[in-house]
């Protein structure tokens, strides 16, 4: 009988509402729960491209295959890397806690997990670096914030920096400028050399070594799925375009992420593209080999993102081109914008892009000679050389989400804009807090944009996805324009978990809509071919 | 005096009180960011569950509107139903709820804690379906993206010639009707 003595007030006190831990951060081992990280790589995926430990792996199960001194190849990696990067070495140092960073990370406000606080997830890395290379860490140990190398140690690694998307946007806010981006990545690479991949990155990495996107495409599918958007095009303008593949001598290469040609709305996008540049005439060719614009190889290690990037450089050479137009693409702007040119740069073989419509020339990419199709466009429309009718668009309330990459990483933030404001009539920002370099991340970046961790992108996409429902709640907001591809794809889930209602666009499926080209027929639907404003009834 | 008019008069204190319990259930840190940065869209969970509390503080008072309770209950659900929390602690809230009146108005009647009683009773109740609804859109979203990364491959392959339903339309316009969880 004894359970039935318990009075009303201790049972209720037996109800703890807490989530608090009771042990210090240190002592709390991380726990893996289901729908918050990514499935381990395949071991195919890890051989193909010469990745350590290769092997079918699982972050669930308590044996992670490590290979028997990890620990040794962990701390060889770290010496390797203090010693080859400078900034590293000063981001491990330079931190004063001073906490300016922790609210400011869309993981740690959508979740509430203190360690997802830049300055703790940062802490996480940092404590081992004091342990082991420090006097003060070796000497005091956790009295001067030390802790040793476990098995628990790496698995919380493992946890908490596959939940950071390296948008940098709490670097924006450090009083130093430590980009917290920079330890994710060099954490991503340690654990890359223990074959600790995700099958959501490794997959794509492999896929783009071998077929040059991250999809595997093949030639003819590219090819073929193309020749769809061509029929679609036809159907809406009664325009037949006909583009050209791999071809040698065209002025330019136009590289764009594989999902635009698959993940919709992304399709609309690619749409887009071959809508402008017909209605321009321009010089320019499809590669089906440096068919990818996005490089997951970036979220493994510095070396495999080299030998992505290399893939377009070569194709341009290849062709004989002239210059680049990348795509609408987040972490390729990054990739090209602070990395390329000292990977693979600077591209000598190629011309500084000059607009061969405008004349303009884009000092910018002097040395990476590729240019972004916002900045294209943009150039365009301010030298008048598109006819444009934005009624056209007149049924969509835009809103504009800045990519952490364009905006942080490359300063991509009137172009964009600039374009919308010319091809709609109704578009409202977002609040300060929540755009350009400020702008709150997708959630899912980085390669966190799976399907099993859907929980944890829901948390990651929350401020976002708030400050969406406002401008919805406030101006009708019923369109979500961005220029990335996993921008598309992920968006898109984010407001139909948050937002329903709202869709999601690129820039470019905009521009086309607006597009009065030269011998159309009077259109009637948009490109997703719903009727457009005022032919509803047609 | 009704019940109805102390808890109106009571209200705002009921929603504060209540608010700092709930931000209680998160980590320690956690919860004095959730209490005192004041950006809503700096702190949208922050903001959301005290715009929601009261939401529902009012509704006590007033009629218990259903579709108001449905829509604050929603938006704090919605949030914790993703969070670190097991089903039963992101409705946990809820119960909370009990305990701030009984600490704000301790002279109530029998009748009147029957009454906060049944009114937490029917608000639990709607916070099940609530949670259960987002759990389903959670998983739903899932497929829907899974769907829409394979449409186009289907497309090429030419696999789609049997499915130019409703749902395929959808794929393709991006038209997503999932109101039915919303109030």
């Amino acid at each position: 009988m004894a359970k039935f003595t318990k009075k009303p007030k201790d049972l209720i006190a037996d109800i703890d509402y807490s989530k608090t831990p009771s042990t210090d951060w240190m002592d709390t081992p991380v726990e893996f729960k289901e729908h918050t990280f990514c499935w381990g790589a395949k071991g195919k995926n890890l051989e193909i491209v010469g990745f350590p430990n290769a092997r079918d792996w699982s972050p669930a199960e308590e044996d992670w295959k490590l290979p028997h001194d990890w620990e040794n190849t962990v701390m060889d990696a770290i010496k390797d890397r203090l010693s080859k990067y400078r900034s590293f070495k000063l981001f491990m140092d330079i931190c004063v806690r001073c906490g300016a960073c922790a609210d400011k990370c869309h993981f740690y406000i959508g979740s509430g997990d203190p360690k997802n606080m830049p300055v703790l997830r940062a802490e996480l890395f940092r404590s081992i670096y004091r342990r082991y290379f420090t006097a003060p860490g070796r000497i005091f140990g956790r009295l001067a914030g030390a802790r040793e190398l476990t098995l628990q140690v790496l698995k919380e690694w493992w946890y908490y920096f596959y939940q950071c998307t390296e948008c940098r946007r709490c670097s924006v806010f450090c009083p130093y400028g430590i980009d917290t981006a920079e330890i994710t990545m060099m954490v991503r690479e340690f654990t890359n050399l223990l074959g600790l991949n995700t099958d959501w990155i490794s997959g794509p990495v492999a896929n783009c070594y071998i077929k040059g996107n991250h999809l595997g495409l093949e030639p003819h599918t590219i090819k073929s799925s193309i020749e769809f958007f061509l029929d679609d095009i036809e159907t809406i303008t009664g325009i037949r375009i006909e583009p050209s593949f791999n071809r040698k001598g065209a002025e330019i290469l136009f590289v764009t992420p594989s999902g635009d040609l698959f993940a919709d709305p992304g399709t609309y996008t690619c749409m887009g593209y071959l809508m402008l540049f017909h209605e321009l005439g321009l010089d320019y060719t499809w590669s089906t080999y440096a068919s990818e614009g996005g490089n997951f190889g970036f979220f493994t290690s510095n070396e495999m993102a080299k030998r992505l990037n290399y893939k377009i450089y070569a194709e341009a050479k290849r062709l004989g081109v002239k210059f680049i137009i990348g795509g609408e693409c987040g972490h390729m702007w990054r990739v090209i914008h602070q990395y390329m040119d000292t990977w693979n740069g600077p591209a000598d073989f190629l011309e500084v892009p000059k607009s061969p419509i405008t004349g303009t020339v884009f000092e910018n990419a002097k040395t990476t000679k590729m240019i972004h199709i916002t900045e294209f466009t943009a150039d365009l429309i301010r030298n008048n050389k598109l006819k444009l009718d934005p009624s056209r668009n007149d049924n969509l309330i835009v809103t504009y989400h800045d990519s952490c990459n364009t905006s942080r990483g490359m300063g991509l933030l009137e172009e964009p804009r600039y374009i919308i404001k010319n091809v709609c009539n109704h578009f409202y920002e977002m609040p300060e807090d929540t755009i350009r370099e400020k702008t709150f991340c997708c959630g899912s970046g980085t390669g966190l944009n799976a399907g099993e961790n859907m929980e944890l992108r829901m948390r990651g996409g929350l401020p976002r996805a708030m400050a969406v429902k406002y401008v919805k709640e406030k101006y009708g907001v019923n369109m979500l324009a961005n220029v990335c591809a996993i921008d598309r794809a992920t968006l898109s889930t984010l407001m139909d978990y948050y937002n329903p209602g709202v869709r999601v666009t690129g820039v470019h499926e905009l521009v086309a809509n607006a597009l009065v080209m030269k011998g159309e027929k009077p259109r009637e639907t948009n490109l997703r071919q719903e009727p457009l404003p005022g032919k509803e009834g047609a | 005096m009704t019940v109805q008019s102390l808890l109106s008069e009571k209200k705002e204190q009921i929603a504060k009180k209540w608010f700092e319990l709930v931000a209680d259930s998160y980590p320690s840190q956690t919860s004095d960011f959730l209490k005192s940065k004041k950006n809503q869209f700096l702190n949208p969970v922050g903001f959301t569950l005290k715009e929601g509390l009261s939401g529902i503080c009012n509704e006590l008072s007033l009629g218990m509107d259903e579709s108001i309770l449905k829509k604050c209950l929603d938006d704090i659900i919605r949030i914790r139903a993703i969070q670190d929390f097991s089903p039963s602690e992101a409705i946990s809230f809820v119960f909370l709820l009990k305990k701030v009146i009984q600490e704000v108005l301790p002279e109530l009647s029998e009748d009147a804690k029957e009454y906060v009683s049944v009114m937490v009773e029917k608000i639990a109740l709607m916070s099940f379906d609530i949670y259960m609804q987002c759990r389903e859109d959670l998983f739903e979203i899932r497929v829907r993206e899974a769907e829409k990364r394979n449409f186009r491959l289907l497309q090429v392959a030419n696999q789609l010639m049997e499915l130019k339903d409703e749902r395929v339309n959808d794929l393709v316009t991006g038209v997503i009707d999932n109101e039915k969880g919303k109030g």
